[in-house]
């Protein structure tokens, strides 16, 4: 069950970087552990990315991202945003 | 991000930090009409030994007036584009020598007025509210001092800028003395989680908006030919939803400043890209009407359209 939930949780995120990104690439695609703002191992986000994801995890989950500590730390990986949103309560 | 691209064009004998180190110390040692004595002089060399300076003025210029006097005839554009980008060269030292006293020491009061120009009520009711608002300015007369008629009238600001070749220095110590916040944006992405809080706990948020600082850019009429403005305040304004008041600080006579707030433009709309644009769109267009009246403090260097 959790597992599941897990899936269904880690896709959201994914779809929903693929959409604050406009990346022309399937959530699926989008690897778990890619950082999101390294241009040549990642996805290369830059700053404005970074506002549309704050406030779309908030708008969607419901979740604030306070401070840039708290930015640096939970918007590195899908896997950061995830982890950031269980412990957040977020089930899925 | 920014691609470095302006910067290069920035790149000039006198945009070095020392140098405007040491411009700001004399320049703050002396008498105001001493120092618009001095700038006049090096103001003097540098519209002679800039030729890309002064060919980006002179196409910005001549583009303006091809828009709002289409009666001139060739020769009379061409005198008044010659004129002007003179006019606008030893403005840039005015610019400079008072830019000096405000990062200096010496006591401001006195020395400069400043005059609050528009309707300042909608700001007032915006910040009642608790939620910040974003001020978009251009390179159009002294937008330090803008910053500093803000501070003064109560507003609490926070320049959002990139870091440059020289200038921050100074942009540093007028921001100090005036109470002014300052968040540069460089390449760390997260730098926008302070722009983020400080819209959310009530600061306005002033930006430069008339060059396409990054890749993140869009078209927009100005001066009846696209240019390209940043498209970043207007996503920044959707995204937190507060209104951009565009707002100028530009003089007629030395030390007199207006400081120009004009209605606010709101960034709403279904399709986000769409919303986005017709405030650039809108934003565009004020530019274009305080630059129309203001033409001999525009201090853009940079080519404002493409030469095809």
């Amino acid at each position: 069950m959790t597992d599941t939930n897990d899936d269904v949780l880690r896709s959201r995120v994914k779809t929903m970087i693929v959409e604050c990104a406009r990346l022309k690439i399937q959530p699926s695609e989008l690897k778990d552990d890619a950082p999101l703002f390294d241009k040549e191992k990642g996805l290369g986000l830059d700053s404005i990315d970074v506002l549309e994801l704050v406030v779309n995890i908030e708008k969607s989950f419901g979740v604030q991202i306070p401070d840039r500590e708290t930015g640096q730390k939970v918007l590195q990986t899908v896997n950061t945003i995830v982890e950031h949103l269980k412990a957040s309560g977020v089930k899925s | 991000m920014n691609n470095g691209a302006l910067w290069d064009h920035s790149r000039h004998w006198l945009n070095l930090r020392p140098i405007y180190a040491f411009g700001e110390w004399v320049l703050d040692s002396m008498p105001l009409f001493v120092g618009y004595g001095i700038t006049w002089g090096v103001t003097e060399m540098a519209y002679h030994f800039s030729p890309d300076q002064r060919a980006g003025i002179e196409a910005n210029v001549r583009q303006v007036l091809l828009h709002t006097k289409p009666e001139l005839s060739e020769d009379e554009r061409d005198r008044q584009v010659r004129r002007m980008v003179y006019r606008i060269f030893h403005n840039r030292g005015v610019w400079f020598a008072d830019l000096s006293v405000m990062a200096g020491r010496r006591q401001m009061d006195g020395l400069f007025h400043f005059k609050n120009v528009g309707d300042w009520r909608p700001l007032q009711r915006q910040l009642a509210t608790g939620r910040g608002a974003i001020v978009a300015s251009a390179h159009l007369g002294n937008w330090h001092g803008g910053g500093v008629a803000m501070a003064r009238a109560g507003v609490p600001v926070r320049v959002v800028m990139y870091q440059n070749h020289a200038g921050d220095v100074m942009d540093r110590k007028v921001a100090q003395r005036a109470n002014v916040r300052q968040t540069y944006i460089n390449s760390d992405p997260m730098a926008m989680m302070e722009i983020v809080r400080a819209l959310r706990s009530g600061e306005v948020l002033a930006m430069l908006v008339d060059k396409p600082w990054d890749s993140r850019s869009v078209s927009a009429p100005f001066f009846g030919k696209p240019s390209l403005f940043p498209v970043g305040p207007v996503k920044v304004a959707r995204l937190a939803n507060v209104p951009i008041f565009p707002a100028f600080c530009v003089w007629k006579r030395p030390r007199e400043y207006e400081a120009i707030l004009c209605d606010p433009i709101e960034v709403r709309g279904s399709d986000p890209e769409a919303a986005e644009l017709e405030a650039v769109t809108k934003l565009a267009r004020v530019i274009e009407g305080q630059v129309a009246a203001n033409l001999p403090v525009w201090f853009n260097f940079t080519p404002a359209w493409s030469p095809s």
